[in-house]
């Protein structure tokens, strides 16, 4: 039932106005939302009823417990030892699913077959971080990230690192076109 | 309370309808180019090649032509028409001016043609949706004073004593957008087509999204509900559904609209007070908009089969479902863990397209297929075409949306998932582009229907002003002026109880609605308590954006290599602010810290990830990278969808105003000694000497880069981060 209008003479350019009440239920949500928006303010940002913790807090309690469990994961299993790695370069499907990482990640600092451009001839026997396998998919892991070779550990699984150090190791002595003068000090580990 | 004297007597008045047909017909010019860019822009996300190198349209520099044109040029433009049409008829009254309603009309469309002469040349403030430089901000205030004027002016001559709903939401808005418009457009300028924002970091992006969010309110919305209040029940002919929801959505609206900004801040440097506030006025703001929503719905109460036959209702009703969808929408991606995911993605552009396409563009082109009819005295040259109109343009937004909620949840999900033991799943950007570039596809699909419906439309206004007679004012016989009556006496007057007239407060506000200055001060004082309460803090106490120490301004070559990223519009695909999330801190880096951008003026925090994050990108490559990169990021990245920027690397750098600039930012707080202003730029030279003979041992790169723009750029991104480089764990 609407209810009557403030007297008003005449319709606005023909517009005429009903007066029904508000609906109950847009009056419930709305008084709904009004409680939720006060009651979000004094949990958040009081200690009043809970103690909470500011968004950062809660990002560093959440780094925290991951680091826990990487580093019990690593604690428990080394990610590689010298003598595995050298085990898993006759591995079938290691040096292609290498070469495809390679390809996809590595061609853009390293040039195609590991010539070099950006980042270090990986053909010859020249290292700058070791040439031994291990040291290697050490490199590839932890990166150095202050020269541009990124961590590729935060990216990467472990597997995948093994492979690419044994595609890398594939590589010597291939002598591309155009590669980059050596770097470091000889290896032939 | 009403005068009962000279009821008789009857003036002729006619309507100043020239103008609103010129608006018209500008709403469509605008409305075509706008976005017939926004179609270039779409293709371009789709398929990089489509720029063909050109830099004055790739997709930064014509992102902020595309958002310039619909808002300012066919939103705008809509409303003014809309706005001229309706409230000459409302209060029977000829528009206050000749005079300033041409100067309205002409000043208005330079200052669109000087956005599309400046934006793709790159002259931009970097404020999304405030892009145009100083004195295009100084043409704007003019114009929209002329347009107040004129407009309360017509108010003040009017005929009728009271003045209907849709000039509350038409005045509410004109005041609004003043104080938007001056207060986020403070700047100090450097030469005549190149300013600093006045505000730096954290308090430049709070008023910036307190003016981002409430240009949607009080430009996109209270206008557009205005228009809806006087077209539906013109074009049904049926009574407003309730006087009294108005009355009580109309003041909730602005009241609670305006503390909403900071949602478009969520988890970023922005102290988290201010995010929870933005947060819970927009969970509240969901009835308050709905309340527009069922009163526009349920005026056609018993009349909704006319819907079927009439493609103006169909326009009207179709586009305030949309408003009902996106204003449930926009609360929801306003609470913080939805905005987790949706933040910085597709999710968001669907969003503002649900509200801009199907709420905006239905409610105007409801209203002009009403006008056109009216203002020509003739008939539609083609119900049918209006009808075709309205269907495939439906048929396009809903591609538009549901592509957009698909590849922006699709990418949010793949960013951030992390394996148990704390890897990104997707290490990659650029895995997650090539995941959703098909619905870019889909969603240009759906921009095509959309845009080919807009010229249905025009072709159909075309011919049906091509048949009509000249077209003339329109002349009515008005009432005499009434009499102004003391507020105080109708204040009286309406607390004593009458019989039959609605509660007090109708009655109360039923005399305020004879009083529009009154009215238009009281909606400055509803939308003055939010923007204080959340601005004054974080402008003036400290505790707000703590400094850090490390935090040095930018090298004179830094700094002309930030004007060049604001010039190219990076900001447009890249953020630079890592939110305190997992993947983000695995992806880019430590969560940024209000103290990190305290020299940032503008701040660079952006709102879109097309491209990743760039706060950390600072010695996360060398320098041959970013050279070979920016010239094709194809070379680097192979599915990248990024823009070449070839032009860079052999530009000149021009650094004909390095000191200037220095000395402007040192005026707004940057701390440059006069020594550093006096070698800008010796220095500049020297560090990019530095640069190119670093590219020269890295790649080859022949020394002539030094004077290029590229090492400028290179500086600026090797630089951004690393004040507060902690190692990479
Ligand atoms: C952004 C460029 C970039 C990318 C991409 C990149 N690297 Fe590197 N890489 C470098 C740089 C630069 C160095 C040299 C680091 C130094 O100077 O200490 C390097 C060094 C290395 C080394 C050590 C070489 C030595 O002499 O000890 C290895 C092994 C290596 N990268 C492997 C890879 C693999 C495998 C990938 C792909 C998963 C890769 N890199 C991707 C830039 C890159
Ligand atoms: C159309 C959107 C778009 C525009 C405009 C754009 N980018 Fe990008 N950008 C991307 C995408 C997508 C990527 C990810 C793929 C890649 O590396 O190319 C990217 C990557 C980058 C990266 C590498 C980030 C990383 O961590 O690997 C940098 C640096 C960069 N862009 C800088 C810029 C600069 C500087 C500009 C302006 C001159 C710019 N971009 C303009 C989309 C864009």
């Amino acid at each position: 039932m609407s209810d009557k209008l403030p007297i008003q003479d005449k319709p606005y350019d023909g517009i005429q106005e009903d007066n029904n009440p508000l609906p109950g239920w847009w009056k419930t949500i709305l008084y709904a939302c009004t409680v939720f928006a006060i009651a979000y303010m004094v949990v958040v940002h009081t200690d009043f009823l809970v103690h909470s913790r500011s968004d950062m807090q809660r990002f560093e309690h959440e780094i925290a417990a991951m680091r826990f469990r990487q580093d019990s994961i690593r604690a428990l299993k080394p990610p590689f030892t010298y003598a595995e790695l050298t085990k898993l370069r006759t591995e079938q499907g290691r040096l292609s699913e290498g070469k495809g990482l390679f390809t996809d990640k590595c061609v853009a600092c390293h040039a195609a077959g590991g010539a070099g451009n950006i980042g270090p001839n990986l053909t010859d026997n020249f290292w700058l971080h070791g040439g031994r396998i291990d040291s290697v998919a050490l490199t590839i892991l932890n990166g150095v990230s202050a020269k541009g070779m990124p961590t590729w550990g935060n990216m990467l699984s472990d597997e995948q690192i093994k492979s690419l150090a044994i595609y890398v190791k594939s590589l010597h002595g291939t002598n591309p076109a155009n590669a980059k003068p050596a770097q470091g000090v000889l290896d032939t580990l | 309370m009403h005068e009962p004297t000279q009821q008789n007597h009857l003036d002729k008045v006619s309507y100043n309808d020239k103008v609103t047909r010129y608006f018209l017909w500008a709403t469509l010019v605008w409305g075509f180019v706008g976005m017939l860019v926004g179609i270039i822009i779409a293709s371009e996300l789709a398929n990089w090649r489509v720029n063909l190198g050109i830099p004055e349209i790739t997709f930064g520099r014509l992102r902020p032509l595309h958002t310039n044109a619909v808002i300012f040029g066919f939103a705008c433009n809509a409303f003014f028409t809309a706005a001229y049409y309706s409230t000459q008829r409302l209060v029977k009254a000829r528009l206050y001016s000749d005079v300033l309603s041409w100067i309205h009309f002409w000043g208005w469309q330079a200052i669109i043609v000087s956005a599309a002469l400046t934006l793709p040349f790159g002259i931009t403030t970097a404020k999304e949706y405030a892009e145009l430089e100083w004195p295009i901000d100084i043409a704007i205030t003019l114009i929209w004073v002329v347009f107040a004027v004129n407009y309360v002016g017509t108010l003040l001559v009017r005929r009728e004593k009271h003045i209907y709903v849709s000039i509350w939401f038409y005045l509410a808005s004109i005041v609004t957008v003043a104080a938007l418009h001056i207060v986020n457009s403070a700047e100090i300028p450097v030469s005549f087509l190149k300013s600093y924002s006045l505000y730096s970091g954290a308090q430049d992006a709070l008023i910036q999204w307190w003016y981002g969010h409430n240009a949607v309110a009080f430009v996109l919305t209270t206008p557009f509900l205005g228009m809806m209040y006087y077209f539906i029940p013109k074009a049904v002919g049926r009574p407003v559904y309730s006087y009294r929801l108005s009355i009580v959505h109309f003041w909730s609206l602005i009241f609670i609209y305006i503390w909403a900004g900071p949602h478009h801040l969520h988890y970023t440097a922005l102290p988290q007070w201010a995010q929870s506030l933005g947060m819970v006025f927009s969970v509240v703001l969901w009835m308050p908009s709905w309340g527009g929503m069922i009163n526009g719905l349920l005026t056609l109460r018993g009349a909704w089969d006319r819907v079927r036959q009439d493609p103006v209702l169909k326009f009207l009703v179709a586009g305030v479902t949309f408003y009902g969808m996106s204003t449930f929408e926009g609360p929801l991606m306003a609470i913080k863990s939805v905005n987790a995911i949706s933040h910085y993605t597709d999710w968001t552009i669907g969003h503002v397209h649900s509200g801009a396409l199907g709420w905006v563009g239905f409610i105007s082109f409801g209203c002009l297929y009403w006008m056109v009819p009216k203002l020509y005295r003739t008939k539609l040259h083609s119900v049918s075409w209006a009808t075709t109109h309205f269907w495939i343009a439906t048929i396009g937004i809903v591609f538009y949306i549901v592509s957009m909620w698909i590849s922006g949840i699709t990418q949010a999900l793949m960013l951030q998932a992390v394996t148990t033991d704390g890897k990104l799943l997707y290490p990659d950007f650029v895995e997650t582009v090539a995941a959703i570039e098909p619905y870019y596809y889909m969603r240009l699909l759906g921009g095509l229907l959309y845009f080919s419906g807009i010229v249905l439309g025009i072709v159909n206004f075309w011919k049906t002003m091509r048949s009509a007679p000249a077209p003339q004012d329109e002349t009515v016989l008005v009432p005499a002026r009434f009499k102004p009556s003391k507020l105080t006496d109708d204040l009286a007057h309406a607390t004593e109880s009458v019989a039959d007239s609605g509660t007090l407060i109708d009655r109360l506000h039923h005399v305020l609605e004879s009083k529009p200055v009154v009215l238009t001060v009281l909606s400055l004082a509803a939308i003055g308590v939010g923007s204080v309460i959340e601005i004054v803090p974080t402008l003036f106490i400290r505790d707000n954006v703590p400094l850090i120490a490390t935090v040095k301004p930018y090298t004179p070559l830094e700094l002309e290599g930030r004007d060049l990223y604001i010039r190219e519009g990076c900001y447009n695909c890249h953020s630079q602010m890592v939110r305190p999330f997992k993947d983000e801190y695995l992806r880019y880096g430590a969560p940024s810290r209000p103290g990190e951008s305290v020299y940032d003026h503008p701040f660079q925090w952006g709102s879109k990830r097309t491209g990743p994050d760039l706060a950390r990108i600072g010695s996360k490559y060398p320098d041959l990278w970013h050279y070979r990169h920016m010239r094709n990021p194809r070379d680097i990245s192979s599915k990248s969808i990024m823009p070449i920027f070839p032009w860079l690397l052999e530009n000149k750098l021009d650094g004909s105003h390095t000191a200037a600039k220095l000395q402007a930012l040192k005026k707004v707080g940057v701390p440059y000694q006069q020594e550093d202003i006096d070698s800008a730029s010796v220095h500049r030279d020297r560090q990019a000497l530095e640069i190119a003979k670093r590219l020269n041992e890295q790649g080859g790169v022949s020394l002539t880069v030094a004077d290029k723009e590229i090492t400028a750029l290179i500086a600026y991104l090797q630089r951004l981060g690393t004040d507060t480089k902690v190692s990479v764990p």
